[in-house]
């Protein structure tokens, strides 16, 4: 990447002395950009699930990038990121350093600092989240970007269930005309998946429907044996009463 | 709109909401129909957009820090992005006497104050302890913060030959409040051909607050020039965040080993593709060891030092450990009283040895150690216990072929992870080093989002294989230092 690439993303680094916030469709449109530039033409990971909106917004976004530009496009995307942090107040010309007029921004900042009252209000998300300015070792969790996109062996009813709103699965109940028993492409019913994540209601929703309790998974496991290995109590019990 | 994103104290605006929500809705996105007020509410209120566009998510090892500390780092003998691999290996500054190293400290903005930690002073060793577990390291999405505990931290920052200048703070000068730390402790390491005393820095931190105070550079500084009056010139150091310029850089891989609680705080995640309950079943570990293996003992000592010595001439770049750093290393953590629930009170490292019943010769050792992390906002699982695989070193590495081998160390870290989940641990850490790439995935470690970037500080020398191999080099056998 350029370096005229790289100036203008540590200028949008610094959301405060951005001189012109940009408004939510520029950010998407900057991660876009940003992501196309540094990681893929488009997304590798999953489209997010429906309840992380914001995900699946960057995701989208990225993903139509990638559609509109191509492969190679690159240079093209470097430009277009350069344009849109210039709409928010990015100067292709300043130095990101101590010479450019947010300085003066930010002394008056800092003299803001109480240094009596620092651990006042520490929970205040604002400073949260920027921890990772050390040297040391990392933080690190459990990758999402690794895992096969298989959406396609899904129905709405399954993705209904895991999406945890039961509004929506109540609909998809009413839609559907595959069967409440119908199995996705990993062998599970969507009783299956409400035992699994653990929903009661969805779990009750889908029994008054008639699912059954007794079909297996790819691992000869029932809903039941599922809730009991979970240690889902209520879920058991109301299962075994079937 | 920035504002806003950034605090639950300003609410979002209502006309922010429903404006946002318009915009979903018009994308005509069938589940976007069923988005509300609340649920976009939520959505902007942990919104990071500005963290990945800014390179701290989602990015691997390649989030490029912000220019400022590009400035610094162009001032520091460390080599320069793109600057390609050197002829030969060597220092870039040469030493100097001591008689030539400033003699008084670098000076400080005019509210702050140095101040040389004595971390067996339990008042100050806590004061360090309260800085890093509220301001230390978190991972991208501010989840999980370390949390050193101070046992851990008396272990790792007073090695045998430690120097207390080295453990360097920054206070406010009216209320000596700490907000700022680094630590140095002296290490022999050999890289490539070459052997070498270095110190090893680490716990660089810096209170939230004074982030723009410049307060870290300063603090590089100031712990250069205290390890400068002690006739030592090079350093080794880690960083998740890349800053001119790594000499390698390894992944984290994680094994869940209480896997609803890992799912529970979403330090994991269940794929579409599967079921909890199938992962909880995948992940079970046996109650029963497979290796005859015990704890290590005091007896011990001379056996792993030499078995640990000879183990690691595989990989390029690794630590010298004479009898006493062994013993620290691998003995003095293991905390004190009965074993409860498989551990010690007080207790940071777990280390196992393997003896030939019939020579009585140390054959295998391995090592972990204990660092926990907050789980931030959750009332629930506060603590997530993880264990993070340190040293280990078999015999069967030239006794036996590279198969053979292979197979051995996947027994032999396998008991690990057995000891680690009777220790109650929730995961179990370990990077792309050594020759762990041998044994991750058949163990069913998972890959991690999270990298961590080596530095040498004042020496060069051509990449090493560490996450990806290099050349003829295979993955992982260029590093052989495990950072705390």
């Amino acid at each position: 990447m350029s370096a005229r690439f790289e100036a203008a993303a540590a200028y949008l680094a610094k959301p405060s002395t951005t001189s012109k916030p940009p408004s939510t469709s520029t950010k998407l449109s900057l991660y876009a950009h940003y992501k196309y530039v540094t990681s893929s033409p488009r997304p590798t990971a999953a489209r997010p699930g429906m309840l992380d909106w914001t995900g699946r917004a960057k995701w989208d976004a990225w993903d139509n990038l990638g559609k509109e530009l191509g492969p190679d496009a690159k240079e093209t995307a470097e430009e277009r990121y350069c344009d849109l942090a210039k709409q928010s107040g990015w100067e292709e010309s300043s130095e990101p350093t101590e010479s450019t007029p947010r300085t003066s921004q930010r002394k008056e900042e800092e003299e803001d600092i109480d240094l009596d009252r620092l651990d006042e209000d520490e929970e205040e998300p604002a400073i949260r989240g920027s921890g990772d300015a050390g040297l040391g070792i990392s933080v690190s969790t459990m990758s999402m970007a690794d895992t096969p996109s298989k959406e396609c062996a899904s129905t709405p009813l399954h993705e209904a269930v895991v999406s945890g709103d039961l509004e929506v699965l109540r609909a998809a109940l009413e839609k559907q005309d595959t069967g409440v028993d119908v199995v996705d492409g990993f062998g599970y019913t969507p009783l299956h998946l409400a035992v699994d994540r653990g929903s009661l209601d969805a779990v009750k929703l889908l029994l008054e429907k008639g699912a059954k309790v007794d079909l297996k998974d790819q691992d000869d496991m029932t809903p039941r044996e599922m809730a009991e290995i979970l240690g889902h109590e209520q879920i058991e019990k109301l299962l075994a009463s079937r | 709109m920035l504002s806003a994103l950034k605090g639950s104290k300003e609410e979002i605006p209502d006309e922010l909401v429903s404006q946002v929500l318009g915009e979903v809705r018009a994308r005509g996105d069938e589940e976007a129909q069923n988005a509300n007020a609340a649920e976009i509410r939520q959505a902007l209120e942990t919104m990071k957009i500005m963290d990945v566009v800014r390179g701290k998510a989602g990015l691997g090892g390649h989030n490029l820090k912000d220019m400022g500390e590009h400035k610094f780092w162009s001032t520091q003998p460390v080599p320069q992005l793109g600057e390609g691999p050197p002829i030969d290996d060597g220092y870039i500054e040469p030493p100097v006497p001591r008689d030539q190293v400033q003699q008084e400290g670098y000076t400080l903005p005019k509210d702050f104050e140095w101040s040389t930690i004595d971390i067996n002073d339990p008042n100050q060793l806590k004061e360090v302890y309260d800085l890093l577990s509220l301001h230390y390291v978190e991972d991208h999405d501010a989840s999980f913060r370390f949390q050193y505990t101070a046992d851990f931290l008396r272990w790792a920052l007073a090695p045998p030959g430690y120097f207390k200048e080295w453990h360097v703070g920054v206070r406010v000068k009216s209320n000596k409040k700490l907000v700022g730390f680094i630590a140095g402790v002296p290490l022999t390491i050999r890289v490539r051909k070459n052997v070498f005393v270095s110190c090893e820095i680490n716990y660089l931190c810096v209170h939230k607050k004074l982030r723009s105070k410049r307060l870290a550079p300063m603090l590089i500084k100031e712990v250069t020039r205290r390890v400068h009056l002690e006739g030592i010139f090079q350093a080794i150091y880690t960083a998740g965040t890349v800053v001119p310029t790594p000499v390698s850089v390894c992944r984290y891989n994680h094994r869940p080993l209480n896997t609803s609680k890992l799912v529970s705080i979403r330090f994991s995640f269940v794929p579409r593709t599967t079921t909890l309950a199938r992962m909880i079943r995948t992940n079970k570990l046996p109650d029963a060891l497979t290796l005859p293996i015990r704890e290590m003992e005091e007896r011990d000592v001379e056996g792993v030092a030499n078995l640990f010595a000879q183990y690691m001439t595989r990989f390029d770049m690794i630590p010298h450990f004479n009898l006493d750093e062994v013993k620290h290393q691998f003995l003095s953590g293991r905390g004190t009283g009965d074993v409860v629930h498989g551990r010690r009170e007080g207790q940071v490292t777990w280390t196992y040895v393997a003896e030939d019943p019939e020579t009585h010769k140390i054959t295998d050792f391995f090592s972990f150690y204990s660092l926990p992390s907050t789980v931030i906002g959750n009332t629930e699982y506060p603590v997530l216990e993880a264990a993070y695989l340190y040293y280990y070193a078999s015999s069967a590495s030239w006794e036996k072929s590279k198969e053979e081998y292979k197979q051995h160390l996947k027994v032999l870290m396998g008991d690990a992870l057995i000891v680690a989940d009777k220790a109650r641990f929730d995961v179990f850490n370990a990077l792309t080093l050594m020759d762990n790439v041998e044994f991750l995935s058949d163990l069913k470690f998972g890959k991690g989002d999270g990298y961590l970037n080596f530095y040498l500080y004042n020496w060069r020398t051509a990449a090493l294989a560490g996450m990806e191999a290099i050349g003829d080099r295979e993955a992982g056998r260029g590093v052989g230092v495990v950072m705390l």
